[in-house]
């Protein structure tokens, strides 16, 4: 019983506009940025595109034959998801870092970006692979017959009106491919994701979970009472093999049966080495903590779907008979029983098991050719603007072929066996990636020889011992080349390879392939160096973990010549067209320093250069991304060089070596150990000469007006650096380092360009240099090291730059240290040079004040009728006041008092002067204003050069006439007090301070004094003493002082007026001299 | 100090603006002296008219000025001096040492 | 009318107040009728003396030390000047300096002081007292 042609077709067009809607759903999603397929759902149910028609068919027909040992093949992808938690995360990580776009690019970038192991793994996938396709196309025609009802491979086209037949496989091959190529290969990019695909790939699992449960429960449910009642009839209808079927075989007693391990072995490996596996696992993971719900979620897909196998298998086999065409008991049991809806449901089961496979498998495989097979040849021609729709093409193309290879295999090949062996085939290819696989993730050693001999060897050895006997077997091949071995060389039979018997087909080829590919890879690896490009992938593969732990890279290679960010993306763009191109630098420039000009710091060109092939092999993988950028870059007149090791030894991960910690440790010995600025330049510089094989360095630093001075030379052939020296053309740079703050450096003066003129530099035979500023941490740069090299280019590395910075930091910690201790010498001495100062000024007041006290008489003369006192009390260290009185005859005395302006020395002195001038006076008959007259003229050349004036009043008082002439030199009126009147008369004559003019007319008056009269002569002290208010003491109080004591002796006048003041301003002390001179007339 | 130099027909006249020409002074008048030899100066004359007192330091600075110009081949002359300086020199015996003459214009003549 | 005038001034080691003690002496010279002396040479005999004295003082024997100090003690009387010159410093060998048979003539820049000093003063010494030196200088007048 069937459905016929035109019902089935139209099922299967139904079905195939669904997924179609499906995956375009999915699709858009995406492109809105909704994403329904991120999920960890979805990704499980895309694992499960593991389970292909051979699960879907195949599994009830080895079931029915060899019983549950089916079960290996789940239960081995079961046991390796325990892995995933630690291996598919690593890989996945790795993968996205790198952009990785199928395992044979994670191969080949994993030893060292290596194009023939890229080659040999797309070729090895492709021949593994073309019979698994197969198997699907063969699977879907085969079972499109038996639900339409045709018995013949083609469907007649009669009813068209013509002879012409269409092959079913032919047509299902060409939906899949347009299929592929819609969801598959939209764009060129293959690291991206492609939600659509996986969209269907899920909803067809989801089928075909469904389909074959529906079938399982309906065979058990409905054909029969349930599991139980199966095993209990199978088990009356054929105890022995109810008896084999339920028994794990181990022995591999039959040629077809196959052990346990073998089994166990190769589904492991295919979980993860099949192209589609990887494909759905690795680059179409959205999210690594999907990972971890797969982990359990596809082992229990695994389960449901092979819950019903047992019964259906055993029922079929109760049903028909025998296990005959047992492959198809999922379809033909519905068929038979007469319900044609399950048999449609299991048709679409079976198709979607195939198609999703198919799907998968060929967009895989057609970016392995690309990027492996197409690549390495396109990269050898110039890029043209038509590239990116060449290679977009090209990947299509490659689904197209991919798939039609399948069906040519289907066609030529497809009947001889059974369709399980046909996935085993494939199983045993992808299980030769397995050492290369696990050693370039966990063994640092293994190396890209190891890894194209190992899989070489292998696959040669599968090709040998499992393809040619399936070549063999359906007849393309002598059988005897299976039974008499190749020429007759028993040894070489390919089931029996080195007089291996007994063994079944299966683990014989596992055995030896796996033994050459394993003992090639290690022993490979072990004899043979890895090259630089390799360390630098095995670095990666590592540190993608390693990273975490505070793992800093050091960057070990530079170009030799600066390519600007526009030339990387224009190159790109050639390959991936200029919006995917102008996306992936934007990306880039995200975190990163670009100046205006698209240039980039030196250290970051590797990263950009990185960057860049990173973008590229997310398209056409990462040996061709390599290769494209390597020739672009020899295009260029640059290439990638070895930065200088300025430390000798091998380098440590950690990102201090040993010699830049010496250094370290040195530089700090030298500024610590003295504190001489210059000693520490020079030792510093010497130190850097010495250890990092310079040829100059220069310590300038900024002076305290601004400029700069060059403080420290040393290199050989040096010379007095003036605006013809070399160094004079670092100007510039040094401008910029001021004003950046930051290191500048050229690690090839002879690219340096056209803008600065560094014709000295180039002729003193430099070829390097950086300047770096001397800085502390965020502060403005106190001075400039600069360094030159004449032997090596590139000395100056991101490491080497930090190194010199610290260093720089340490000098300029070091530097204001220093500055700051002569800042404090210095503040110190003046101080103590102020201090000194005051002392000198005090002492010479105190000198001064010793001179004028020594100068005043001891003791006032006697003289009859007249009472005379003076006194004068100085004020703390000032001098200036004087007076005098000198005895002329019996009757006369002469009496004055003055005022220098100055308390100095020479004020005192002018003062001695004044005395020994008046004493020389004696004997004359002078005056007072005569008297006056000569001190002017003779004191005003003194006085004008010491800038000090005199101010005096002189008087002579005649005891027997009682007369009293005066004359005064701008000093203050001295008073009478006449006896029994409170008023006060001031005595007052014209006359100018002594030292202002050279002549002066000074006035005399006389005055009679009668007994009683007091006359008073002070200085300014008296009158201006003030009290804490402010107030003077004043003119008034005087009179009316000198009034209420004018009964008592001078001496106690004067002594009572003393009090008065000290009453009146509160304080013992003076602020100036006051001095007081009383005559009393008796 | 209070030094004023003019130049005459090739020759320096340096005159000496203070009253006193002492230990307090008279190495401003030294290193006076000494710039006018260093500059290249051959002949000079130091006149003391203001000078109304002279010690022993400022006679050794004339001495020193005149020793300086000897070793140049240059000579040093002094004019103007006044009763109680003439009478410095005498008591030293300088007057012998010294070209002395009563004013600059003399001295300018006599070359 | 006997004379007797005591000045004592003690001065900062400087010489900028030379001229002023100069004056002093000259005034105090000025102190005698002609009839005595010559006041104009007494005058500045005593100038000259006491500046050489004293730049001897702060010169030599307080060696310029800006905090040492000179004192100064003038005695005149009718028949005698004396002056006093005290300084705190470690003094100096009056017999280093160059002996009255030296050539006053000769180029030297130094060592004229004394001889002036010598050749106005009746008697000159130097010796120790209390805390320093004195140079003990007299010179006798005549009486007409």
């Amino acid at each position: 019983m069937n459905t016929g042609i035109v019902y089935a077709a139209s099922i299967s067009a139904l079905y195939t506009a669904i997924i179609f809607l499906v995956a375009w759903y999915a699709h858009h999603r995406k492109e809105t940025g909704r994403s329904i397929v991120s999920n960890p759902i979805v990704y499980s149910l895309s694992i499960a595109v593991y389970c292909t028609s051979w699960t879907f068919y195949g599994s009830v027909g080895k079931a029915s034959t060899t019983g549950i040992d089916f079960l290996m093949i789940y239960l081995g992808p079961s046991l390796a998801a325990f892995s995933w938690l630690f291996l598919l995360r690593r890989i996945v990580k790795i993968s996205k870092d790198n952009n990785i776009t199928s395992i044979a690019d994670f191969i080949s970038l994993r030893y060292g970006k290596s194009i023939w192991l890229g080659a040999l793994v797309t070729i090895i996938a492709v021949l593994g692979i073309m019979p698994y396709i197969a198997l699907q196309i063969k699977a879907v025609s085969h079972s499109f017959f038996l639900v339409s009802g045709l018995q013949v491979d083609d469907i007649p086209l009669t009813r068209l009106g013509t002879d012409a037949k269409l092959p079913t496989g032919l047509i299902l091959a060409i939906i899949l491919s347009i299929f592929s190529i819609i969801f598959g290969a939209r764009k060129l990019v293959s690291s991206d994701r492609h939600e659509g695909l996986v969209a269907a790939v899920a909803f067809e699992s989801l089928i075909k979970l469904i389909s074959l449960l529906g079938v399982g429960i309906f065979v058990t449910y409905f054909l029969f009472d349930g599991a139980m009642d199966i095993y209990t009839r199978f088990r009356e209808f054929d105890p022995i093999a109810f008896e084999r079927l339920f028994t794990f075989d181990a022995s591999g007693s039959s040629p077809e049966s196959i052990p346990t391990f073998t089994m166990l072995f190769l589904s492991m490996g295919a979980i993860m080495l099949l192209p589609r596996q990887f494909h759905v696992m690795v680059i179409e993971n959205s999210d690594e903590k999907h990972i971890s719900t797969a982990m359990w979620l596809f082992p229990a897909y695994l389960f449901l779907i092979n819950l019903f196998v047992m019964p259906i298998a055993l029922g079929g086999i109760l049903t028909t008979g025998s296990n005959q065409g047992a492959d198809f008991f999922v379809i033909n049991l519905p068929l038979i029983t007469g319900n044609i809806a399950i048999a449609q449901l299991a048709f679409l089961g079976g198709v979607s098991a195939a198609a999703g496979m198919v799907m998968v498998e060929s967009v895989a495989i057609s970016t392995m050719l690309l990027n492996h097979i197409f690549m390495p040849a396109i990269v050898r021609c110039t890029p043209r603007a038509w590239f990116p729709l060449l290679l977009i093409n090209l990947k299509r193309f490659g689904i197209f072929l991919v798939i039609m290879m399948g069906y040519f295999y289907h066609r030529i090949v497809g009947d001889s066996y059974m369709l399980v062996n046909m996935g085993l085939i494939s199983f045993s290819a992808a299980a030769q990636f397995m050492p290369a696989m696990l050693g370039g993730l966990y063994w640092r050693r293994g190396n890209k020889a190891g890894a194209i001999g190992g899989i070489l060897l292998g696959f040669l050895i599968w090709f040998y011992t499992l393809l040619l006997p399936s070549f063999s077997r359906s007849g393309w091949l002598p059988a005897d080349l299976l039974t008499e071995g190749p020429f007759g060389i028993a040894l070489l039979k390919p089931t029996a390879l080195f007089g291996l018997a007994g063994m079944d087909l299966w683990s014989h080829s596992l055995f030896w392939s796996m033994l050459f590919n394993i003992s090639t890879y290690i022993t490979c690896s072990i004899m043979l160096k890895q090259t630089d490009k390799e360390k630098e992938q095995v670095l990666k593969f590592m540190a993608t973990f390693e990273r975490e732990r505070s793992y800093r890279h050091t960057e070990q290679k530079r170009l030799s010549k600066p390519v600007t960010t526009s030339q990387f993306v224009t190159l790109m763009a050639k390959f991936i067209g200029e919006t995917e191109a102008q996306r992936a630098i934007s990306i880039y420039a995200d975190n990163r320093e670009i100046d205006a000009e698209g240039a980039v710091s030196e250290f970051e060109l590797p990263n950009l250069k990185r960057h860049t092939e990173k973008t590229l092999a997310g398209s056409v993988g990462a040996a061709a991304a390599g290769a494209i950028v390597d020739s672009f870059l020899s295009d260029m007149g640059s290439r990638m060089e070895s930065v200088y090791d300025i430390y000798s030894t091998v380098r440590t991960s950690l990102d201090q070596s040993q010699e830049s910690l010496f250094v370290r440790l040195k530089a700090s010995e030298i500024i610590n150990r003295t504190l001489d600025l210059q000693i520490i330049m020079d030792d510093l510089l010497n130190l850097l000469l010495k250890e990092f094989k310079l040829d100059a360095a220069i310590i300038q630093l900024k002076d305290e007006s601004g400029g700069t001075t060059v403080t420290s030379y040393q290199g050989a052939n040096r010379r007095l650096i003036n605006e013809k020296h070399w160094y004079s053309e670092s100007g510039p740079y040094i401008d910029m380092v001021y004003r950046d703050r930051k290191a500048h450096f050229t690690n090839d003066a002879r690219l340096a360009g056209n803008t600065l003129t560094l014709e000295r530099t180039l002729a003193e035979g430099i070829i390097s240099f950086a300047h770096i500023p001397i800085s502390r941490e965020g502060e403005q740069a106190l001075g400039i090291l600069s360094v030159f090299s004449k032997s090596i280019a590139g000395l100056f590395t991101q490491e080497f730059i930090n190194l010199l910075s610290s260093l720089c930091g340490q000098l300029a910690q070091a530097i204001t240290i220093v500055s700051e201790m002569h800042a404090k010498d210095r503040e110190r001495d003046h101080k103590e040079r102020a201090l000194l100062q005051n002392a000198r000024v005090m002492r010479d007041m105190e000198i001064a004040q010793q001179i004028q006290i020594s100068l005043l008489p001891d003791n006032a003369p006697e003289i009859f009728g007249v009472d005379l006192a003076g006194k004068c009390i100085s004020a703390a260290h000032v001098g200036g006041d004087y007076y005098d009185f000198f005895l002329r005859n019996e009757n006369t005395v002469d009496l004055m008092i003055a005022d220098v302006s100055g308390h100095s020395v020479g004020a005192a002195l002018i003062m001695a002067e004044v005395r020994t001038l008046l004493r020389a006076q004696v004997n004359t008959a002078h005056s007072a204003s005569a008297i006056l007259n000569i001190l002017n003229s003779q004191l005003h050349d003194d006085l004008t050069r010491a800038e000090l004036f005199i101010s005096m009043f002189y008087a002579k008082y005649n005891s027997a006439s009682g007369k009293l002439s005066y004359s005064n030199a701008g000093h203050n009126h001295p008073i009478i007090h006449r006896a029994g009147t409170s008023a006060c008369i001031e005595l007052d004559t014209e006359g100018l301070i002594i030292g202002v003019k050279t002549s002066v007319i000074f006035e005399e008056r006389n005055i009679e004094l009668a007994s009683g009269d007091v006359l008073l002569l002070y200085t300014d002290g008296l009158t201006e003493a003030f009290n804490s208010e402010g107030e003077m003491f004043g003119n008034e109080k005087v009179c009316a002082h000198l009034g209420s004591v004018a009964h008592l002796p001078a001496r106690e006048i004067i002594d009572s007026i003393f009090e008065a003041v000290i009453d009146f301003t509160g304080s013992r002390t003076f602020q100036d001299d006051i001095s007081l001179v009383i005559l009393k007339i008796n | 100090m209070n030094i004023k130099t003019e130049s005459n027909r090739g020759v320096i006249v340096v005159f000496v603006k203070e009253e006193r020409l002492d230990a307090n002074n008279s190495e401003e008048l030294k290193s006076e002296l000494n710039h006018l030899f260093e500059i290249g100066t051959k002949d000079v004359i130091v006149d003391l008219k203001e000078v109304r007192f002279i010690d022993s330091s400022g006679l050794g600075v004339l001495v020193s000025g005149f020793k300086n110009a000897s070793t140049r081949q240059g000579t040093i002359k002094l004019s103007g001096l006044q009763t109680q300086v003439k009478s410095m020199f005498e008591l030293t015996r300088l007057h012998r040492v010294f070209d002395i003459y009563a004013t600059v214009d003399d001295a300018l003549e006599n070359r | 009318m006997k004379k007797k005038i005591a000045l004592e001034i003690t001065i900062p080691n400087q010489t900028r107040y030379l001229g002023l003690i100069g004056k002093i002496g000259e005034n105090m010279a000025r102190e005698f009728d002609d009839t005595v002396c010559d006041r104009d040479v007494l005058a500045s005999q005593l100038n000259i003396v006491l500046t050489e004295s004293i730049v001897n003082a702060i010169k030599h024997a307080n060696a310029t030390d800006p905090n040492k100090e000179v004192h100064v003690r003038i005695n005149v009387n009718d028949s005698e000047i004396s002056i006093h010159v005290y300084d705190t410093g470690c003094g100096f060998d009056l017999n280093t300096i160059p002996s009255p048979c030296f050539d006053p003539g000769s180029l030297n820049e130094k060592g004229r002081g004394i001889y002036i000093i010598r050749s106005m003063m009746d008697s000159v010494e130097y010796r120790r007292t209390n805390g320093g030196n004195v140079l003990e200088m007299k010179k006798s007048l005549r009486h007409g």
